[in-house]
């Protein structure tokens, strides 16, 4: 560790040190005395305490079985403090006396008391009341999650704050989600939120030169281990003048997570067991072999009109064929690959605490099997949150967690090769009479060669069961933390609050590619292939931050200042290692023999620092101001460019306490403008990049070689977002109907462009970052709530909505990534659609054909209704050529892809008339942005019984379903939807499924017969939780005890076609359906024990 | 709180504030572990050295001799489609290639390129006491060669191409440049490789290093087969001899296993530069998957039959068509052997068997024969007299001779080829028997085509192998611009400054 870091904290003991040292010996005396209360009599183990002025604990004893006590005094002077649970607290003085008969109170017995409560709001930094709050944020607390089943924050969170899209990357077990905070402000860098975990920044360290080797590895959510039952309340930051205090990190919003502390009292034991059930739902219906067979003979025979290319002995039924029995089956791959997922999720919180120390300590233990087969998640966590006050000034935490995951996941990604597999082949290798052998079938080597892409395809029930893909993290967090105030609180506030907080992760991903599973006997490579990748990470940072909150003669006026130092430092270091042709199927690791056939380790390290003043100024809590400035330096500039400043201001002004509002009083409760700006940033992922490094290169002969690496990024930048939000938040009836809505405009400079392409003549394919442009995004949020909002008797309603809604537009962006994206002459290829990236428009707009059905006849004849492929005019009067021919419809005529439409081929609609489909004929054919995306939530309450109904739902957004495409394509091997059972086989047949033809053709244009529109509502969760009467539990010594029961994504409303209609973004912004595992649909039940 | 307390406090703050301060920009400032930043590097000899070693080991790179046996030998009439052959090697057969086609990519030729000019650029600049001038002048005519034989592909192959010569450091150069002339690089390539030939080593310590690294012979090699490419005849032959006549090399004789000694063996004193790969180091995986390997004897590439069971190209006692193509078909296809095989065992009624070999082969760039023929064919073209057709004869005989060792001395007798046209066959059909699967092939056809100014004769040659579509390539490789490989697309879109070779840019070859 660095020698600063070192310093820093020798600073923080020495500082926590000089204050145990400070107390003084006046004297000492022994007291004794009694304490009891009115009605229990003598008390015992009543805590008697000795406490100087300061409230610090001087001396302290308890009470006996009799209630007496004896206490050498240091000072008499000195105050005793005598208090026991449940009872008040006593304070008295000592003065000379020596004996103390003491009568407690039962705390419940105050007479009369009026609670003023101020709802407050945390912003990170300070808690100020709600009302005063001028900046974009949204809190939801751990009530609204509580007995769903979620396994990660991101899950609970989705469709409960406006403005914050998440998509799930697929439905996998153990997959992360893309998160979008107001839309993306970056093209080609990060857009998730920074994640902040109890003030800490919660990231993991990536090291800058490594990747991982497995292609097929979803993102691993971090976000998994932190224990959803753990977390108190989430907060989401989305305007800058909220995130600009996280300065260089907070351009695409922020996720604050605070965890829930030890509450003052008996110790509380709280269990939780969960059980969920899920489901892959309904996906395509494909072709059953039978159905298959005919369709590839169809499909090798059309385009070539040859019994000889149709001729496959795997597709022939033919019995003399060695390996008919594998190739004659029905095998439903889809159904082979699915099962139904289970999770047992168990949950244990101790907390409680006094006095002087309030703990709270959780462990969780998480187990789940995918609804497909081969993938299982096992989850230990455990977190201890402990605070000590050695005197009413000075206070202690910790915070402590520990989280390993086990992840088991499936080497190859099966639900896609389920779906593309020939299902006449069979699952298990069968013998001459065709029963199933214990063997797993593969193609063999020897099979005809039409069937390559095939044979590359792994059996996926064998690579589920024998393959192995497994990733194992540990991660440890403890942070430590001093308040301490150095003034007396009571008077005004000085406070000092720092931290130290390590991150200590540990990822271990491990492949096993048994050659029982490998596809070709002659590529070495796939034989016993293993590997096994280790990073691990330490991350260190440090906040030390004063609050003043002085104290005005006027009470109007209320200030706040607040200034911090922080620093952070990451180390990293990864390696990675795999070979291959290992000696057998059951030895696996990577080292265990066989040949090396990479190994690489990736070193990485990082620091970054930064100063922030922070103020709050409110006037008679009616008009608020807030001023944020922070500057951030990093080691990922170079010097010119380490240091970036970070500003922010809001405004908030309550309308509501104006003289003027008066009229409304009886109705309105809250009415408040905010307007606010700022600036944030966002840095590239990469250090070093300023540099231009030589690195080692290998041998030529016995020589060592070392090469320069990179090119050198001189004048590297952070990518800058100022941003523009305009709030007003509405109360009525005493805030029961609250609304708020924002109106944000944001715009990004300098934006960062990731893998740049330059001319490869410069000896370099791509820059690895670029500053190329800017960028505009405006959007608007409204978030709607009731509370009771219908109210009878015991029966209550709340509900809650939310909408939001973003345009972006592209300012200006480099003329090389222009270039590079927007080809002037598009190559049309099947499967493929036209994007274009534009100045001054929005991006994710989709370009392709006019799909109008099949050409129901080949050839032309006057007067015969139905369609055959000839030109026609815009009179739609057939074009002859000059020997009064009609003219054949032609694809790309003149060039080397010429193509004569016949019929059974996709009709494209010839939009210029010139009988020729070709780059003229395409047109715009809509847009991957939606036009609004939210959430809805009701909520019954009758006594202790709730039911929640929570959907959300997104309009107006149109995705290509490449799934179906390749489905319904005819064009390779793979195996098909059942609806091409649809295909135009014979002329005249009248249908909207062409004809199919293997490997040849142009039926799968980008058109919009693949373009849908993908606007849902889905059910995401009804839940139903009754809390069991206290009357029921007293006689059983418990608390509290719940139970609920959830249902999961239950139904989705949608036109959309596909499997699954929440699509992702993919490149610019269109989104594509590739088909991935749809969401499984599951049921929770739950139960939860307090003692 | 009293005021000494609050004074301390300050003072307190403000120390650690200094403390902190100060210590900032130090604190901000990383370097890489396992990695040198520029401004440490340069320093030393060895500095030098090393990234000379970078050069010569990116072009053992896959990619780089992938294109060496792609670009020279694949469009010639020495190649068939073999087996698992990939759909863009299949179109550059059918004589379809389009810009998206993966082998139009140059960029590891260019990578090379830049690592030489950064030894270029970067060596004059290192001041260390034992690193003298003539030590540092012949480092530099390394990177001179290397790079003058990196473009010398590159020119052979796209004609008209971006000529670079400073080292590419930062992103405030411009790297969009646009293609020089083919004269433009020529000359370059001329010029450096004169500088070379003077300051280059005669030989190194070890022979792998003599073989394997550039030497003044290396250098007159390339220069002779540059000179050859534009025609000037008269120094390709001043070149020529300057190697046939050094001491350091010598013709392995019939009875010495030629094929062994130059293939199985590496470095044979036949060898003048080779591309050295080893099991420790880099294994040459191109020629188990182009030429076939023990596991999988049949390569990507094939031979046409005609060459193997006619005697269109060799006689029926020449071993090269046993050493280089193995003699009998398995499912109709002839196996190329050259470099894939340790040596061929022959017994006694003529039946060959092959053995694979274990280790890796190297990659020759030149050797003694090579520039044997080279000097034949530009003494055809000089003709100044019948004595220049009798020395190309006689040079011919010589590589003949060798691997027709039953044969008679006179059997390639000078009145069959006393013409000109009749000379400049031979030496080209010995070129191909000589050279075959060397990556010389379709250099030589263009060489002939350039010469010739239209691509009559190369057709006739090439079309032999095509047992359909004849027709239709005949008409593609009408054009001399289609000699060369288009500019890949995703260059164009990179640098607009590029122009595409017209043969490529009508729309037939959009």
């Amino acid at each position: 560790m660095n020698k600063l870091v070192k310093t820093l904290i020798f600073l923080f003991i020495l500082l926590a040190g000089t204050f145990s040292i400070s107390a003084q010996d006046a004297g000492s005396n022994i007291i004794r005395g009694i304490v009891s209360s009115k009605i229990d009599g003598p008390l015992m183990s009543v805590h008697v305490v000795e406490v100087d002025q300061n409230k610090r604990y001087i001396s302290t004893t308890v009470t006996d079985i009799n209630g007496n006590f004896a206490l050498k005094v240091k000072n008499t002077s000195n105050k005793l403090q005598v208090s026991y649970v449940g009872m008040k607290t006593q304070l008295l003085t000592i003065g000379s006396r020596t004996y103390f008969n003491i009568v407690l109170e039962d705390a419940t017995t105050i007479s009369e008391v009026t609670v003023r409560a101020n709802r407050t709001v945390n912003t990170g930094t300070l808690t100020i009341p709600e009302r005063e709050r001028s900046m974009a944020m949204q809190t939801i607390s751990s009530k609204e999650f509580e007995g769903l089943s979620v396994a990660s924050v991101d899950d609970a969170l989705q469709g409960k704050i406006a403005g914050l899209d998440i998509i799930a990357n697929s439905g996998d077990v153990g997959s992360g989600s893309s998160m979008r905070i107001r839309g993306i402000t970056s093209i080609n860098n990060s857009s998730e939120p920074l994640i902040v975990l109890n003030g800490v920044i919660y990231d993991t360290p990536q090291a800058s030169t490594f990747e991982f080797a497995t292609a097929n590895q979803e993102q691993f959510a971090d976000l998994l281990s932190i224990n959803v039952d753990d977390i108190e309340s989430i907060t989401v930051l989305k305007d800058a003048a909220s995130t600009a205090m996280w300065g260089s990190r907070g351009a695409n919003g922020v996720i604050s997570i605070n965890t829930k502390k030890g509450i003052r009292g008996k110790t509380r034991v709280q269990y939780t067991y969960r059980y969920s059930g899920a489901i892959q739902p309904q996906g395509y219906t494909m072709l059953t072999g039978d159905d298959y067979t005919m369709l590839m003979k169809e499909a090798y025979f059309n385009p070539r009109q040859s019994n000889t290319a149709s001729n496959i002995r795997e597709f022939n039924y033919d019995p003399s064929f060695s390996e008919y029995e594998n190739y004659n089956n029905n095998t439903n791959w889809v159904k082979a690959v699915t099962q139904y997922g289970q999770t047992h999720d168990h949950y244990v919180q101790l907390s409680g605490g006094g006095e002087k120390a309030r703990f709270m300590i959780s462990g969780g233990y998480l187990n789940q099997t995918g609804s497909v087969i081969g993938q299982q998640v096992e989850r230990f966590s455990t977190r201890m949150n402990l605070d000590y006050n050695v005197s009413d000034r000075i206070r202690f935490s910790t915070e402590f967690s520990f989280t390993h995951t086990d992840n088991n996941r499936n080497y190859d990604a099966l639900l896609p090769i389920a779906y593309r597999k020939m299902p006449n082949l069979s699952i298990y290798a069968q013998d001459a009479d065709g029963n199933n052998t214990d063997r797993y079938y593969k193609i063999l080597t020897s099979a005809s060669n039409q069937l390559a892409d095939q044979k590359d395809m792994r059996n996926p029930v064998a690579s589920a069961r024998l393959a192995i893909n497994e990733y194992k993290s540990t991660r440890i967090l403890p942070t430590f933390r001093l308040q301490y105030d150095l003034l007396d609180p009571q008077e005004q506030m000085l406070r000092y609050r720092g931290y130290v907080s390590f991150d200590v992760n540990n990822g271990n991903t491990f492949t096993f590619l048994p050659k029982e599973l490998s596809t070709s006997n002659w590529l070495q490579e796939d034989i016993n292939q293993s590997s096994t990748a280790d990073s691990r990470s330490l991350s260190v940072s440090s906040d030390h931050n004063l609050t003043w909150t002085p104290k005005f003669t006027n009470e109007d006026h209320s200030l706040m200042l607040y200034s911090s130092f922080q620093f952070g430092t990451s180390n990293s270091r990864s390696q990675f290692i795999s070979s291959y042709g290992t000696p057998s199927g059951t030895i696996t690791g990577s080292t265990a023999g066989g040949y090396i056939k990479d190994f690489s380790t990736g070193p990485g390290q990082g620091r970054w620092m930064a100063y922030m003043m922070l103020g709050h100024y409110a006037y008679k809590s009616k008009y608020i101001a807030d001023i944020t400035v922070r500057r951030d330096g990093s080691t990922k500039f170079g010097d010119n460019r380490k240091w970036g400043t970070f500003p922010g201001v809001s405004f908030a002004w309550n309308i509501i306490d104006e003289d003027f509002m008066e009229f409304s009083t009886n109705w309105l409760s809250t009415m408040r403008f905010r307007p606010s700006w700022g600036i944030t940033g966002n840095p590239p992922k990469s250090e070093y990049l300023f540099y231009s490094l030589y690195s080692s290169f290998g041998n030529y002969m016995d020589l060592p070689a070392i090469r320069p690496e990179n090119i050198q990024l001189t004048d590297l930048r952070w990518e800058k977002v100022s941003s523009f939000n305009y709030g007003l938040d509405l109360g009525f009836f005493d805030d029961r109907f609250m609304m708020d809505f924002n109106f944000y405009y944001k715009r990004t400079d300098d934006m960062l462009w990731g893998g740049l392409t330059i001319p490869s003549s410069a000896g370099y394919s791509v820059l690895n970052y670029q500053n190329v442009g800017s960028m505009d995004n405006r959007g608007w949020e409204l978030n709607l709530q009731g509370y009771k909002l219908i109210k009878a008797g015991d029966f209550w309603m709340d509900v809650t909505l939310n909408f939001s809604n973003y345009v972006n537009k592209i300012l200006d962006i480099d003329d090389a990534i222009l270039a590079r994206y927007n080809t002037v002459d598009f190559n049309i290829r099947n499967g493929q659609y036209l994007t274009r990236l534009q100045e001054n428009n929005s991006y994710g707009s989709i370009y392709g054909f006019r799909y109008k059905g099949v050409y129901q006849y080949s050839q032309y004849e006057e007067g015969r209704p139905g369609t055959s492929p000839f030109a026609r005019d815009a009179d739609g009067q057939v074009i002859r050529d000059a020997k009064g021919e009609p003219v054949r419809m032609t694809f790309s005529a003149g060039t080397n892809s010429e193509y004569k439409f016949k019929g059974g081929d996709a009709i494209y609609e010839d939009i210029n008339h010139d009988g020729n489909i070709n780059e003229l004929d395409i047109v715009y054919l809509g847009n991957s942005n939606p036009l609004m995306n939210g959430g809805i939530s009701f909520k019954f309450n009758y006594k202790t019984l709730s039911v929640n109904i929570f959907s959300n739902f997104r309009i107006g957004n149109e995705v290509v379903n490449m799934g179906r495409m390749y489905a319904e394509n005819m064009y390779g091997n793979n195996n098909q939807a059942a609806s091409v059972n649809w295909r135009w086989r014979k002329d005249g047949d009248l249908t909207h499924m062409p004809r199919a033809l293997h490997q040849s053709g142009y039926n799968w244009l980008g058109s919009d017969r693949f373009v849908e529109n993908a606007s849902f509502l889905r059910v995401k969760n009804i839940q139903v939780n009754y809390g069991v009467p206290s009357k029921h539990l007293k006689p059983m010594k418990i608390n509290q005890a719940t139970l609920y029961l959830t249902i999961n994504n239950l139904m989705t409303f949608t036109r959309y076609s596909g499997v699954d209609p929440e699509v992702g973004y993919g490149t610019f912004g269109v989104s594509y359906d590739g088909n991935q595992t749809p969401r499984s649909k599951s049921f929770t039940a739950g139960l939860s024990v307090a003692f | 709180m009293t005021t000494m307390k609050r004074h301390t406090f300050k003072q307190l703050m403000l120390i650690a504030g200094i403390t902190l301060l100060s210590a900032c920009s130090d604190w901000l400032t990383i370097e890489p572990e396992g990695k040198i930043v520029l401004g440490d590097y340069w320093n030393t000899e060895s500095d030098v050295e090393a990234v000379i070693a970078t050069c010569y080991r990116s072009m053992i790179d896959y990619e780089y001799i992938r294109r060496l046996i792609i670009w020279g030998e694949m469009r010639s009439d020495n190649i068939v489609a073999g087996n698992g052959i990939k759909e863009t090697e299949k179109r550059i057969l059918e004589a379809n290639i389009t810009p998206a086609n993966w082998y139009s990519s140059w960029s590891q030729f260019y990578t090379v390129i830049n690592y030489c000019n950064a030894v270029l650029y970067y060596t004059p600049k290192v001041i260390d006491p034992n690193f003298t001038e003539a030590k540092m002048r012949a480092k530099m005519a390394e990177a001179l060669a290397l790079r003058a034989l990196t473009y010398f592909y590159l020119v052979r192959t796209y004609k008209d191409i971006p000529l670079i010569l400073e080292p590419s450091v930062t992103d405030q150069q411009d790297y969009s440049v646009p293609q020089s002339s083919e004269n433009t690089v020529l000359d370059q390539i001329e010029s450096d490789l004169l500088k070379a030939e003077e300051w280059a080593m005669t030989s190194f310590s070890s022979i792998a290093h003599t073989k394997g690294r550039i030497t003044k012979n290396a250098v007159r090699a390339l220069l002779a087969d540059v000179y050859l490419w534009r025609n000037k005849y008269n120094q390709t032959v001043t070149y020529c001899d300057k190697i046939i006549e050094s001491p350091a090399f010598k013709l392995i004789e019939a009875d010495e296993t030629p094929y062994m000694q130059i293939f199985s063996r590496k470095n044979s004193t036949e060898s003048i530069f080779e591309l050295q790969f080893g099991e420790s180091f880099k294994i040459n995986e191109n020629i188990p998957d182009l030429y076939g390997s023990r596991d999988e004897p049949e390569g990507i590439l094939s031979v046409p039959q005609l060459f193997c069971n006619t005697n269109t190209l060799f006689e029926t006692t020449d071993v090269r068509r046993k050493d280089f193509i193995r003699d009998q078909p398995v499912n109709g296809l002839y196996y190329i052997t050259k470099y894939a095989i340790d040596y061929r065992f022959e017994n006694n009624t003529g039946v060959s068997t092959y053995l694979y070999r274990y280790t890796t082969p190297n990659w020759i760039i030149y050797r003694l024969t090579d520039v044997m023929l080279m000097k034949a064919e530009a003494l055809v073209q000089l003709n100044r007299s019948e004595q220049d057709l009798r020395s190309a004869l006689q040079l011919v005989n010589t590589t003949y001779m060798r691997s027709n060792p039953t044969l008679l001395n006179d059997t390639l007798d000078f009145e069959t080829y006393n013409t000109k046209r009749a000379m400049e066959d031979l030496v080209l059909a010995e070129r191909q028997r000589e050279l075959m699967f060397e990556g010389k092939r379709w250099f030589d056809l263009v060489r002939l085509a350039r010469r010739e100014g239209n691509t009559d004769r190369l057709l006739e040659l090439v079309l032999r192998k095509y047992t359909e579509n004849q027709s239709v390539i005949k008409t593609k490789l009408k054009d001399l611009n289609s000699m060369y490989m288009p500019i890949n697309e995703n260059e164009l879109k990179a640098n607009k400054k590029l122009v595409q070779n017209p043969f490529y840019t009508t729309k037939q070859y959009n």
